[in-house]
């Protein structure tokens, strides 16, 4: 059974792109604009096995995201896909309990790569 | 305006002790001691009022221009009290004149330049009031740029969503071939039980060539045997010839012994008759074993025919060399398409690979996207700060003063996400380039 990934991106090419490229390698992808939709849709009951979510985003941010969503989802890993590049916001990304920072652009082999890194078996 | 004052204090302090001195040898002293502080009371008080008059002669020209015409009207009922304050008002009043003159000149001069400055303003306040204007141009510009380049990425994304469906295709392509591979390992199952079933016919092809060469043998030797056999009886046909012969002549001879060859005459016809007999019975043995022999050479001969003929050998062989001509034809094809699914698989992952870093690369419109945003969010906050210190220029006591440029600019430096951004902002604003550690691209905790 192929494994779901859930991506939260403002940007509607991002969306698509890793959507595209996700699939191309087998999984099963769900996405979402913000934070908050993102933690409406697990709410009502989807479980990713992964998430990949950008930091700077309207309505709730990545941070406050994972801030929200571990307590419900507490061993799901979390990458983050940004263009911050500051130490300190890995940091704190990190305490929160992020899995992962991936500075964007990465290309696509090292996103499948990284992923199937964090979900073996794919 | 100063000076005039310490000119009306000086004489009169020097007045003053003039008359203290004067005072002093004066035999009636104590008498004029009153009047003479009471004159130098007077002296003081005068060289302040005059003096004062003077001073607000110099604040204003108008005012002065008037006290100069009192002044010239009732200049001779003025009490000349003491030389040095015996001004002529007139003539001092004209030199202060003239030095307002100047003032006035100098004031119009500067009148003129600020006026010039004033019109400066105004023009700088009319076209600043534009700027905000081409800032939000400026904006919508880039917000331009922004939705351009998304809906091409998104066009170009759509297309490379195709070519994944193409690459689906493929993958179909792939399932076929797999399909294909599976058939050439049941091909090549089967061509390895035909080779057995090849072994068993050459086998069976050896052994029925030698078994048919094992009865040619016999049956040439059968023959051979006949043969003899005919010669065999031939010679005892010749015997009983001979013997026929014999008993001729020994029935001639016991002819010739009459009476005494009479028993002698009886066995010579007896045997004349067994040796007609033997002859007759070898003729006719000698008659069956030559058909015998006519037949079994007949028999021979088409068994040669046959055996050199040997069409079901030559079948088998036939069928023989079919079969593994089948066997290297499908190798063949086997050959060919596994070539193809390798050829295939290649092609099928280098257009995943290139998929998946075209779609990796699009990631570019995003990061240009927060680039720009930032550009934008740097103008408006541009435009409202020159909005706020137009403001504040032109009515500074109500209005509060903006802030100053370097704030802004550090709350730009503190909206930067990228390496580039902050280092292109130090480049310009900083003049130089604070090396940071940097700080892996993946990175997993």
């Amino acid at each position: 059974m192929s494994k779901t990934i859930l991506i939260i991106d403002d940007s509607a090419t991002i969306i698509m792109s890793l959507k595209t490229v996700l699939e191309l390698h087998g999984f099963k992808v769900e996405s979402a604009s913000n934070g908050k939709e993102a933690l409406d849709k697990i709410k009502s009951g989807l479980k990713p096995d992964l998430i990949i979510t950008d930091l700077n985003m309207p309505v709730m941010d990545g941070m406050e995201f994972i801030k929200n969503v571990r307590p419900v989802l507490r061993f799901i890993p979390i990458l983050i896909l940004t263009t911050e590049s500051e130490v300190k916001k890995r940091e704190e990304a990190k305490k929160l309990g992020a899995t992962g920072w991936l500075v964007k652009p990465v290309s696509g082999v090292d996103l499948i790569n990284v992923v199937k890194k964090i979900l073996p078996g794919t | 305006m100063k000076k005039y004052v310490w000119w009306g204090i000086v004489p009169a302090f020097l007045i003053s002790t003039l008359s203290a001195i004067i005072c002093q040898h004066f035999p009636f002293f104590e008498i004029k001691e009153r009047i003479f502080v009471t004159f130098l009371t007077f002296l003081l008080l005068y060289s302040y009022f005059a003096i004062k008059a003077v001073n607000s002669a110099t604040q204003n020209y108008e005012s002065l221009r008037k006290k100069y015409e009192t002044l010239k009207i009732e200049k001779r009922g003025m009490i000349p009290v003491f030389p040095l304050l015996k001004l002529d008002s007139l003539a001092y009043c004209q030199q202060q004149i003239k030095k307002m003159e100047k003032a006035k000149e100098g004031l119009q001069k500067e009148y003129e330049n600020l006026q010039k400055r004033i019109n400066t303003y105004e023009f700088l306040k009319s076209q600043t009031s534009e700027l905000p204007k081409i800032f939000k141009l400026f904006s919508e510009h880039l917000n331009l740029i922004i939705k351009i380049t998304e809906n091409d990425v998104l066009k170009i994304t759509k297309q490379v969503e195709e070519l994944y469906n193409n690459v689906k295709i493929l993958d179909l392509i792939k399932k076929s071939v797999y399909s294909g591979q599976k058939l050439i390992e049941v091909i090549s199952n089967q061509l390895e039980h035909n080779e057995k079933i090849i072994n068993v016919l050459e086998n069976l092809t050896y052994s029925q060539k030698t078994k048919l060469q094992d009865n040619f043998a016999r049956v040439a030797g059968l023959v051979e045997g006949i043969k003899e056999f005919i010669i065999f009886v031939d010679d005892i046909k010749e015997i009983a010839k001979q013997t026929n012969i014999l008993s001729i002549n020994a029935a001639i001879e016991a002819a010739h012994a009459k009476g005494y060859g009479k028993s002698f005459a009886v066995v010579a016809e007896e045997v004349r008759r067994l040796a007609i007999r033997t002859e007759e019975i070898s003729r006719q043995i000698i008659e069956q074993m030559e058909k015998l022999l006519e037949k079994a050479d007949e028999e021979f001969q088409e068994f040669q025919r046959q055996l050199l003929k040997s069409e079901d050998l030559e079948k088998l062989e036939q069928a023989e060399k079919m079969v593994k001509d089948i066997e290297a034809k499908f190798k063949e094809v086997g050959h060919i398409m596994i070539d193809l699914i390798n050829k295939i698989q290649d092609q099928q992952q280098l257009v995943v690979d290139i998929i998946t870093d075209l779609l990796g690369r699009i990631q570019f419109q995003d990061v240009v996207r927060q680039k720009l945003e930032r550009v934008i969010e740097g103008l408006e906050e541009l435009s409202g700060y020159l909005t706020s210190l137009m403001k504040w220029l032109e009515w500074p006591d109500t209005e509060e003063k903006p802030l100053e440029i370097q704030k802004i600019l550090e709350s730009f430096y503190q909206k930067y996400v990228t390496v580039s951004q902050r280092e292109v902002h130090e480049r310009v604003i900083n003049k130089n380039i604070v090396k940071r550690k940097e700080a892996p691209k993946i990175e997993l905790f």
